[in-house]
């Protein structure tokens, strides 16, 4: 087991070096020119050579691209063009958020779809199933912002049960931090939570045709037991892979859902960052979200053996 | 009084044809602490007897649609799931027929045998786990304290099957219902699964409905014989009478020729039902006339258009047959 992890996260280092390489290359040969937004409208070009040069933009793509990916190993993604402050602290500084954000969307997904996706296989065919996939269908297919505005209009203008935007971090107290929160994790786990609903609905009819369903209701078992312990333990395998599959779908939505709410964290700098053309800065966030989704589903992978005996590592 | 009436049962499926009528009218009897066995062609509503006295017929598509399973004075046929959940497993059980299916992948197996005991019995946690061991013991599984860790994957297709015997058993349920327990076991291993459940019935005073394919196992298990034709009992008696004189000739044309009684169940080559011309048809209205008839060499014009009646022959052993009085003198069929 031990060992196993460990070779899958050596198995890491060459995905992420691809990474790097095609955040790095793509936005080097994208037009634009973050010395052209840095110098203003009214900039002359002797101006912006200037900035151009004191910024490094000038010298060739492969001395860039080995500087930067050497400041790497160190931790060092280079310094913001914007900002002049180094990559790495604008991130740390913008984390928190984003953090517990997804966190809490991950939650309200999990919370939302698992008990939507087993009552489906359960009541297949009938009016609870037909809902709870209507609600996916219509989950998975509303976009992000929409769903947002809707939601504040609904709870924060009409209702004026939660604020409208911006964010609290948990040391200002725990109703104000949730509050600002519970609007932007919902519109950001919605897709992800119609995505488990789905699988955990297809996971579970699979595993309720099963001969050792049977057996279980010979026992006696209530329908509880038979559904979580028997049925759901089965079924958890394309549910985990899901789970970590569909976190793409909460990291790209993290850039509307801070932009709809006003959320100073990783999405927003992300969107400011392309705004600017400020290339260490959007470098340095792909290459770290890009980290985390492949180790989360390590994570999930590595889960696998805590619900099926069968798998061995 | 019988520990299970099933009084003119009838379940029926909804499929995209139209309704089937699996069970029509089927009447059976088993008293405290007896073995009866139930014979019958593929498809001829076995099972599905069976599932409709545990209350496990895949509902909505599958229903009991009339008659009564009375069972200790209650009719099973119109309890709520929740008192049926008190009868499963503790009342009684059920085996069946894939060992490699029938337990779940993902629990250890003391898992699966103490979540039943836990259920029924009221136990402590020691007792629980004293009687998860000892009933691996009573189904002779060599280390059973290791067993305990394992999970199904580790355990062979015999071995799997003890321990479904465990769990029906771990209870002491007044009645056992095997469909075909040994059908997907290798020979020698079907032996050993029938001397455990016929010597662990007879320890625990437990009546067994047992469902076999297999003459050799009515001989050496059952008191007495239910035959079963598209749905309805035809013939029923003592093990000994219906097998040396079959008084329908469905079960004359099953015996083909009748096996010897008390020949060893591992000794010999083994008798199976006998092939009989034509098929089991697919009941969707409750029978008018004799549903072999089409299949009888004795058919006449009145087996064709009236169901015939249940006729006592002597004792306990009955005929549903128009022609009962001529089916000792049949061609095929003849005891030996
Ligand atoms: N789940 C089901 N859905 C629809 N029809 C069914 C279902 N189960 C059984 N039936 C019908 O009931 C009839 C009797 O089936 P059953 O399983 O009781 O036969 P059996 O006597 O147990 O046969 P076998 O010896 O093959 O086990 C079948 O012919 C089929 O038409
Ligand atoms: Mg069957």
């Amino acid at each position: 087991m031990l060992s196993y992890a460990l070779r899958r996260l050596l198995a890491i280092i060459p995905v992420m070096v691809v990474v790097a390489l095609v955040v790095f290359s793509l936005l080097y040969f994208s037009p634009g020119d973050p010395a052209l937004v840095l110098a203003g409208e009214t900039a002359t070009p002797e101006e912006i050579a200037r900035i151009r040069e004191a910024l490094g933009l000038d010298r060739p793509y492969l001395v860039r691209l080995t500087e930067w990916s050497l400041g790497i190993l160190h931790g060092d993604f280079g310094d913001s063009i914007f900002f002049g402050r180094s990559v790495a602290e604008l991130m740390a500084q913008r984390a928190m958020p984003t953090l517990w954000l997804s966190l809490l969307a991950m939650i309200f997904a999990l919370v939302l779809a698992l008990p939507l996706g087993i009552i489906a296989a359960w009541q297949v065919g009938r009016a609870p199933d037909r809902l709870a996939m209507g609600f996916a269908v219509v989950g998975y297919s509303l976009p992000v912002f929409v769903l947002g505005y809707l939601l504040i209009f609904a709870f924060s203008v009409w209702l004026g049960w939660l604020p409208v935007q911006g964010y609290k971090p948990p040391s200002d107290g725990l109703w104000p931090f949730l509050s600002h929160l519970i609007l932007p994790a919902l519109t950001l786990g919605v897709v992800y939570a119609a995505l488990i609903a789905r699988i955990t609905r297809s996971a579970m009819l699979d595993v309720l045709r099963q001969d050792y369903m049977r057996t279980a209701r010979a026992k006696g078992l209530g329908l509880w037991p038979m559904l979580l312990r028997h049925a759901l333990k089965n079924a958890a395998i394309p549910i985990m892979t899901i789970v970590g599959i569909g976190f793409g779908s909460v990291i790209s939505g993290v850039v509307v859902t801070e932009t709809v709410f006003n959320i100073p964290g990783i999405g927003r700098l992300t969107v400011d960052a392309i705004l600017r053309r400020d290339y260490p800065v959007i470098q340095g966030v792909v290459l770290v979200l890009s980290g985390v989704y492949v180790l989360i589903n390590l994570v999930v992978d590595l889960s696998y053996g805590l619900f099926d005996p069968r798998i061995k590592y | 009084m019988a520990l299970l009436h099933v009084d003119n049962l009838s379940t029926s499926f909804k499929g995209r044809k139209g309704e089937v009528l699996a069970v029509d009218r089927m009447s059976l009897q088993i008293d405290k602490g007896e073995t009866l066995a139930v014979v019958g062609e593929s498809g001829c509503g076995k099972s599905v007897t069976a599932l409709s006295v545990m209350r496990l017929l895949p509902e909505p598509l599958g229903r009991i649609s009339g008659g009564s399973i009375r069972f200790e004075g209650k009719d099973l046929a119109t309890l709520t799931e929740r008192q049926m959940r008190r009868v499963r497993g503790r009342e009684i059980s059920m085996i069946f027929q894939e060992p490699m299916t029938s337990l779940n992948p993902a629990l250890t197996i003391s898992r699966q045998i103490t979540e039943t005991v836990r259920l029924h019995l009221d136990l402590d946690a020691a007792g629980v786990r004293q009687r998860a061991l000892e009933m691996l013991e009573l189904v002779q599984i060599p280390e059973p304290a290791r067993r305990l860790t394992q999970y199904p994957h580790e355990l062979s297709g015999g071995m799997r099957q003890r321990v479904m015997i465990a769990i029906a058993l771990a209870c002491d349920p007044k009645l056992l219902i095997a469909d075909e327990p040994t059908t997907a076991l290798d020979v020698t291993v079907q032996a050993q699964i029938l001397d455990i459940l016929r010597d662990l019935s007879s320890r625990q005073n437990m009546a067994t409905m047992l469902i076999t394919h297999d003459l050799g196992v009515v001989a050496e298990m059952a008191e007495r014989l239910v035959v079963m034709y598209a749905g309805r009992m035809v013939e029923q008696g003592k093990v000994a009478e219906v097998l040396s004189g079959p008084r329908h000739p469905y079960t004359a044309g099953l015996l083909g020729a009748v096996p010897k009684l008390g020949s060893s169940l591992t000794a010999g080559p083994r008798k199976a039902l006998a092939e009989i011309p034509g098929t089991v048809p697919l009941v969707r209205a409750p029978q008018t006339a004799c549903a072999f008839a089409p299949r009888c060499p004795l058919a006449t014009d009145q087996c064709r258009t009236e169901l015939p009646p249940v006729v006592q022959i002597g004792g306990s052993h009955l005929s549903a047959c128009w022609r009962t009085e001529d089916v000792p003198g049949m061609a095929i069929g003849a005891a030996s």
